[in-house]
This record gives C-alpha cells, sequence and structure tokens, in this order.
C-alpha cells in the first residue's frame, strides 16, 4: 500500500512551488479570442506551451492537436461543433505519463481558455496578486486553479516516490468559453481513458454532473401607435403594446417554473431546472406603443433529457410548445406568434453514483474532506463528450464557481492544496500504485 | 349671395393656393434645431420668412420676435422655459390685419416647427407632392397645414371683398416641439386676443382641451447575480431580479390604470388618462440576472390637474407617491426603493363650454362641416400659455393626428379645403363683418 502520506506532505511542503504554477499560468492572458477583449490577452497558445513544457519535464510525452471544423465535420448539428470558429495558435494539449501496467488509465482535463478581463478590478487580472492566502486573477477559479492542481497532484505522487500502474493524461482544451470546440476535437482524436476528472470550481464539492444551457430569445412583435391616442382595432392597424404581451407571457412562466419545480429536480441539485430570464428590451420613444420586445432566458436542462444528438432539442421544443400554447390565449399572439430565436445550447453530462469510479472519488474526498457533499454542477461544464463517448466523468476542482467571469476572481491556496491532495489520492486509488520496493500494493 | 358663400366660393376657386401655400411651407424644411437632423433643414427662419412675405402681402402688419431665455428669465419654473434654449435664426412671427373697429379680436396660431423626417419615406418629406389629393410632407399634418389654413381663411375673407370689426393677428411660434418656448415667448411680449384658435390637427374636430403630458423613468435596482447557481437569501448577498420587481411596478401600473380609467375622465375626451408604458430595459447578458430595470412612460393629466405654475407637479407627486407605495410591499424594495426620473412635463389647457367662443367656434364650424364633433386632444399642444393668460382657446386643424411624426404623413386636399372654411366662419362670426 502506497504512503499517500508522503504525498500529502510532499504538497504541504511545496505549497510556494504549486502556488506559482497557478501563478505563472495567470500570468499567460489566454482569453477566448470569441471574446471581447485585447488581441494581446488571447494567447491561448502561449498558456499551453508553457503546461506543455511543464509536464513534459515531469515526464509526459505531449502533443498539441489543432482543432479543425471541416475535419470535425461530422460532428455537425451536435455538441460543441462551431462551423465558424477557427484554431490558428488555438492548440489543445495532451499529454500521457505511461503506467507500469495493470492499473485503470485517468484522464486529467480542463480548459486553458477564460474569458474577458471585464472591469472592476481592484487587482491586476494577470499579475497574480498574492494577498494572505489569496491569489487574485482571470482564470484562478475558472479553471487554471484546477488545471495547476490536477497537475501538480501527478508531480506530488512522482515526487513522493510513487509508481502507478495505469497511465495518467493531461487534456487542457481551447475554446470551452465560447462553445467547447476544443473538448469535442480532443474525444474526436480518439483520446480515451478509463475515468476522467474535470478540475472545474466544485468548491470541493463532487459534481457528478452538470446541467445543459440554453440561451434563448422570445421576440414578440407589438404594432406603433401614438400612446396618447385611442387604440383602433388591431385587425385595422391598431397599436398592440409589446410590453404588455411580453409581461403577459412572462407571467405565465411563472407556473412553468412551479411545475418544473418538481418535474425537473435532480437528487444531487440544490435547485430544479428553471427558465430564468435575464434581460427584457421593450420599446423606443415615450410617445410610442412597443412594438417589439426580446425576452432573453437563460434555461437549464437535466443530463436525462438530452437528445440523439447530445443536446438539447427536447426541451427547446418543450419551451417553443409553451409559447405558442400561451400564444393561443390572447387574440393577437394567435394571429401574431411569438418566435424564439435560440441563442446557445450547452451540452451536459451525468455519472451514475453506482460507478465505481464514483464510489473511489468519494470515498478519497471523504478522508481528506470529511465536510464534502455531493452536488451537481448547476451550470455547463465540457463533461458531455466524456460521457457521450463512455468515460465515467465527475467534476472536481478547487475555487468558489460564484467568482467565476467575475472582476477580483480567486482562489485561497488552502483550497487550492487540499484539492491537489484529493486529485493525488483518487489518482492513486484508481490507477493503483506500485509497492515502493516495486511490487503490487 | 351671403358673405359667407362668397368667401366659400371665393376658397373653391382657389384651391390651387390653398394647396400651394401649404406647398411653400413643407418646401421650406423647419426642423427643429433640438432633433437629430441635417443642419440644412433646421431653417426655422426660411418657413417664417415666406410666410412672414404671404402676411405681407395680404397688408397685415408683420414682426419677428426672438425668444431669450434671458429676458423670459422671470417664467424659470414654468411651462415652456427652457434656460439651455436658443433662438438665433429662430424668430415668431406676430401678424396683425387691423380690423374696422367695434368688433373682438382673435389670434390664429400654430408652431412653424417640424419634427426630424425619420426613415421609411416613400415621398420627398420636403417636397410636398401632391398625390392623389394628398399633400405629403414633413409638417403637413404637423402642423402647416393648419398654418396654411388658416392664412387662407383670412386671405378668402379679404379675396372675397370683405372686411372684419374685429383685428385678426397671426401668430406662428417656433420651438413647439422641443418644449413650447416660441408659445411662451408669443404671450410673455404681450400678444392678445379675445379668443384663439390654434390650428393643430384635430381631424377637424373641435378640441377645446389638451393634455398636458409627464414622461418619466422608474428606475429599479436589483442585484446581479449567476442566473444557474443558487441564490441565497438578498440580505446575505444573493442576487435580486430586477425584471420580476419591474413586473410588480407593470402589475401595480394596470391596477392604477383601471382606477384612473374611473377618476380621471374628462366629457370631452375620448380616452381615460393612463400611465402608458413605451419602454422596459433591463439586464446586460443571458447568465446574469438583471441587476436594473428602466421602465419608461408617458402618463397624462387634465387640465383640472395644473398646479400653481401651470405643470403636472400634483400629478408627479400623485406617480411618485405611487412608486413609493408599491415599494412597500415588498421587503427588497423597501430597503431599495425605486425613483422616478422625470424627463418631460408639456402643460395643458382648456376652454370651458360656458364661454361664448366655444359657443361660436362649434356653431361656426358646423355650418361648415356638421360631423365636427367636440373632442379634446389627447397630446399636448401649446395652448396652455393661451388660457394661463386668459385667452379662450380652441384647437381645431386639418389632418388626422396619427400621421404626425411619421414617415409619408400628409393631409387631404379636401381636408384643407373644409378646415380652410371652417376658420373663415369662425372668424366673420366672431370679428364679425364690416357693413
Amino acid at each position: 500500500m502506497a504512503d499517500k502520506s508522503k504525498v500529502y506532505k510532499w504538497l504541504d511542503e511545496h505549497t510556494e512551488e504549486a502556488a506559482d504554477l497557478l501563478k505563472e499560468l495567470i500570468k499567460i492572458p489566454s482569453v477566448n479570442p470569441y471574446f471581447d477583449d485585447e488581441d494581446a490577452l488571447k494567447g491561448e497558445g502561449d498558456a499551453q506551451r508553457y503546461l506543455q513544457k511543464y509536464i513534459e519535464n515531469m515526464g509526459f510525452r505531449t502533443e498539441f492537436s489543432y482543432p479543425d471544423a471541416q475535419e470535425l465535420i461530422e460532428y455537425k448539428d451536435m455538441a460543441g461543433y462551431m462551423a465558424d470558429h477557427t484554431f490558428e495558435d488555438r492548440p489543445n494539449l495532451y499529454g500521457e505519463l505511461k503506467g507500469s501496467g495493470g492499473g485503470r488509465s485517468i484522464f486529467l482535463s480542463g480548459h486553458m481558455d477564460v474569458v474577458q478581463t471585464g472591469s472592476k478590478w481592484k487587482h491586476d487580472p494577470f499579475s497574480a496578486d498574492q494577498v494572505g492566502d489569496t491569489i487574485y486573477g482571470r482564470g484562478t477559479c475558472d479553471m487554471k486553479g484546477g488545471i495547476a492542481a490536477m497537475t501538480i497532484a501527478v508531480k506530488a505522487i512522482q515526487e513522493a516516490g510513487i509508481r502507478l500502474k495505469g497511465d495518467v493524461k493531461i487534456g487542457t482544451v481551447v475554446d470551452e468559453e465560447a462553445g467547447g470546440m476544443g473538448t469535442l476535437a480532443l474525444m474526436a482524436k480518439g483520446y480515451r481513458a478509463d475515468a476522467c476528472i474535470l478540475t472545474e470550481p466544485t468548491h470541493l464539492k463532487l459534481a457528478p454532473l452538470c446541467r445543459g444551457i440554453l440561451w434563448g430569445k422570445i421576440i414578440i412583435e407589438g404594432q406603433a401607435g401614438h400612446i396618447e391616442l385611442k387604440r383602433e382595432d388591431w385587425r385595422e392597424g391598431g397599436a398592440v403594446d409589446a410590453i404588455d404581451k411580453a409581461a403577459y407571457i412572462l407571467e405565465h412562466f411563472k407556473s412553468f417554473n412551479e411545475n418544473w419545480t418538481y418535474t425537473k429536480a435532480h437528487k444531487y441539485l440544490p435547485i430544479p431546472c428553471q427558465i430564468k430570464f435575464a434581460q427584457f428590451e421593450a420599446g423606443e420613444y415615450p410617445t410610442t406603443f412597443a412594438n417589439h420586445a426580446e425576452l432573453t432566458f437563460d434555461a437549464q436542462y437535466l443530463p436525462q433529457e438530452k437528445d440523439e444528438k447530445g443536446l438539447g432539442g427536447k426541451v427547446k421544443k418543450e419551451i417553443e410548445d409553451f409559447v405558442q400554447a400561451i400564444a393561443q390565449t390572447d387574440p393577437y399572439l394567435r394571429e401574431n406568434p411569438p418566435r424564439i430565436e435560440w441563442i446557445l445550447d450547452a451540452d451536459c453530462g451525468e455519472t451514475f453514483d453506482t460507478e465505481d469510479f464514483f464510489k473511489v472519488t468519494k470515498k478519497c474526498l471523504t478522508e481528506l474532506y470529511p465536510d464534502a457533499v455531493v452536488e451537481g454542477n448547476c451550470a455547463h461544464t465540457d463533461m458531455g463528450w466524456f460521457c457521450n463517448v463512455g468515460i465515467p466523468t465527475l467534476n472536481f476542482g478547487p475555487g468558489d464557481s460564484k467568482l467565476c467571469h467575475q472582476s477580483d476572481e480567486h482562489i485561497e491556496i488552502p483550497e487550492y492544496i487540499l484539492s491537489a491532495k484529493i486529485i493525488a489520492s483518487t489518482i492513486m486509488d484508481w490507477c493503483m500504485c506500485e509497492d515502493e520496493d516495486g511490487k503490487e500494493g | 349671395m351671403d358673405s359667407k358663400q362668397k368667401v366659400y366660393r371665393w376658397i373653391d376657386e382657389h384651391q390651387q393656393d390653398v394647396v400651394k401655400l401649404l406647398q411653400e411651407l413643407l418646401q421650406a424644411p423647419s426642423v427643429n434645431p433640438y432633433f437629430d437632423e441635417e443642419e440644412c433643414y433646421k431653417k426655422e427662419l426660411r418657413a417664417q420668412s415666406v410666410l412672414r412675405r404671404h402676411l405681407d402681402d395680404m397688408g397685415m402688419k408683420t414682426e419677428f420676435q426672438y425668444p431669450d431665455a434671458e429676458k423670459l428669465k422671470e417664467y424659470e419654473g414654468k411651462p415652456g422655459y427652457y434656460a439651455d434654449h436658443e433662438f438665433v435664426d429662430r424668430p415668431n412671427l406676430v401678424g396683425i390685419l387691423p380690423g374696422e373697429g367695434g368688433g373682438r379680436s382673435i389670434l390664429l396660431s400654430g408652431h412653424i416647427d417640424v419634427v426630424q423626417r425619420g426613415s421609411k419615406w416613400l415621398h420627398d418629406p420636403f417636397g410636398g407632392t401632391v398625390e392623389d389629393g394628398k399633400i405629403y410632407g414633413r409638417g403637413a399634418v404637423d402642423m402647416k397645414g393648419g398654418i396654411g389654413a388658416m392664412t387662407m381663411a383670412v386671405k378668402a375673407i379679404q379675396g372675397a371683398g370683405l372686411k372684419l370689426k374685429g383685428d385678426v393677428k397671426i401668430g406662428t411660434v417656433v420651438d413647439e416641439e422641443a418644449g413650447g418656448m416660441g408659445t411662451l415667448a408669443l404671450m410673455a411680449a404681450g400678444n392678445r386676443a379675445d379668443a384663439c384658435i390654434i390650428t393643430e390637427p384635430t381631424d377637424l374636430q373641435i378640441a377645446p382641451l389638451c393634455r398636458g403630458i409627464l414622461w418619466g423613468k422608474i428606475v429599479i435596482e436589483g442585484r446581479a447575480g449567476h442566473i444557474e447557481l443558487k441564490q441565497g437569501d438578498w440580505r446575505d448577498g444573493g442576487a435580486v431580479d430586477a425584471i420580476e420587481k419591474g413586473l410588480l411596478y407593470i402589475r401595480a401600473i394596470k391596477n392604477l390604470n383601471q382606477d384612473w380609467a374611473i377618476t380621471k375622465n374628462h366629457k370631452y375626451m375620448t380616452l381615460p388618462c393612463a400611465v402608458n408604458l413605451a419602454e422596459f430595459h433591463a439586464g446586460e447578458y443571458p447568465t446574469t440576472f438583471a441587476n436594473h430595470a428602466e421602465i419608461v412612460f408617458d402618463a397624462q393629466y387634465l387640465p383640472r390637474e395644473k398646479d400653481e405654475n401651470g405643470l403636472g407637479s400634483k400629478v408627479k407627486k400623485e406617480l411618485e407617491d405611487f412608486v413609493a407605495a408599491v415599494a412597500q410591499t415588498d421587503d427588497w424594495l423597501k430597503e431599495n426603493p425605486p425613483h422616478i426620473e422625470w424627463l418631460i412635463d408639456a402643460d395643458c389647457g382648456e376652454t370651458l363650454d360656458d364661454q361664448p367662443f366655444f359657443r361660436q367656434a362649434v356653431e361656426s364650424a358646423r355650418q361648415v362641416h356638421p360631423e365636427s364633433g367636440i373632442e379634446g386632444i389627447g397630446f399636448h399642444t401649446d395652448m396652455g400659455w393661451f388660457c394661463n393668460v386668459g385667452i379662450p382657446t380652441m384647437n381645431i386643424g386639418p389632418g388626422n393626428p396619427r400621421l404626425a411624426h411619421h414617415s409619408d404623413e400628409f393631409v387631404t386636399v379636401n381636408d384643407m379645403m373644409t378646415c380652410t372654411k371652417m376658420i373663415a366662419s369662425i372668424l366673420m362670426d366672431w370679428c364679425e363683418v364690416a357693413e
């Protein structure tokens, strides 16, 4: 039996080295190019090269691969496929550390891209300021913290003189924040393992699922007309207030959401799926009835609701049908039905708690962190494609997801180190270790 | 043939002149400079000069009077006063045709400025094109049509060889579309008469009142937060959805309007005052709860609700109290009360139906056009100041007000002709024809 305490001890004694790895990654801005930010900050390639060198030094065999929409054409209309995304100097990094044989392999994965800088930072977003035990910077949570933790976890195992039987594979992808084509390409390339940890920030919770996310816009056409004058029959061109119709639709979604509270709950999710309205835009001028209203929403779906393409087609249909049903209750809307413009469908995945990998991970987690809970990720992660190809996958990583995409995103070093210990422990139990004298443990 | 018949016949025989005057006015673009438009179209002076030439030809004594914020300072806080409005090359035009004596005087008034062209015109907005009996152009309805009709009415009486006992004054103002400082200046300069007709487009209806207009913005603060994650109690920093709070106001305003539908009626208005919502803006990104919502509304008030300054502060107070009361029904709003940002207060006025001029205008107008009903104007006109200084004032003019400010604004030649006769009829009865 390998002595895990040596691994933990190494991590405790090398927190600075561990923190430095994270800081170096933060200092190489890797904003996804599909976000509005300075071009100089869009360095996914540089960040990947840094990590590539780092894991090569650990003995990983590495390779870069570039997603290519043309090569991936067979995945058209499936999760993560974006026909117009290009990948110049935007490589996925794959690294493999061979085990001595006879163990199970593991994939450690995360995305290297980060969202735009945004405003209102008190700390420089790319200088990785450390204040006490806190490191600030874009990507500390989402998710260079997780990438650094999984990397340093492997290193700690090596430094403790422990040899794994199963292979360890590291795959860091680009383009997660703008659609997920990096992970699609990684899986399409054929990289596989017996299990996968996605180190998205779960705040040390074990997340065996994530939810699919739909963004859509309900577009309601009204009819303009002078707001201070008497309205004529709309059939004869009279004004129709699009704000009023939009409010009517919003009222109906209350009962719709109430129903989803019961029908779209999951035992590992703290909240049910809902349709949440994020934007309401209507009207142009104070004297004119709004002739157009747009309601932008975020709706979530459960892995069990995925369609044959791994996406939210069924739930889209459900929402579209409901909007049409509302339209049937209003004489004007019946003849002028609102439509939905779909903006995003981010897929999801789930690993059941009956899976060995779930049990192993949960045990390792609880040993080091007795307060740990199992709680699905309410937002999207890239786990869908891993699950689609049959790899049991869990999200587990350091950092509070509420800080993602916010100004002054930060991570606590003790949590970061603890996550590395838990990941190391899981790797050791899953891949299995050789005895220190070379025999099986 | 009696004198009125002579005048109507003159008008019938001079239809081309009626059309031509309006065309000339439309071809002199006079977009209010406070609108977003090309500079070359912002020529109120040009349009006033076109009209002045006509009035001069008719033997009227004319004069340009320039509003001046400095000189009008005593009107600060009152309707139409804008400290920052400037009037270089933006004169009011006043013309006087003295009567033979012994009759009542009348003031015919209208605004020469128009709003910006806007888009989607199929006709030249400044061409004055006539097609199928319709005259097209920016201002055809609002309100060069009315100015043309009132001018031709005076000309027709002269053309028929008649003279009036009372004085006829024509006062055309600038800046109505951006606040009404032209009319304020016209009244402040002491121009007076025993009655006034404003030829705003009433679709040939007789409008003894207009409503005051308030534009305001209800500003509601929420608190941002990730829309897909579990949100805690707002007292502990959880998100607050500003759209949801905005809906609370939409519901409450519906209820308020039900009350107003009963309490804010007027016998000469076909619809009650209401708080109508024109814009709703909230939210920035699909994954974030809206932390801010703005609801822009247009609320109307009746002349009887005017405050001591002639404005809508009582109704503003009523709406502010309402917004505060709604906030009391919600824990978050109680601690983070929304407020109203006021954008506009356009005043109003009313001439009561016991006034001799009210009765005369109705009778004389209906002689020409029996279908003319009595119906107040739902929107604002400049009649407030005329009423404030004690001049009984009615709005009567050609054109469908729904076409005002729209692309392909037009007035029919028929309405122009009818309106010209209606105004001539009122002039002859009110000012009396001299023997």
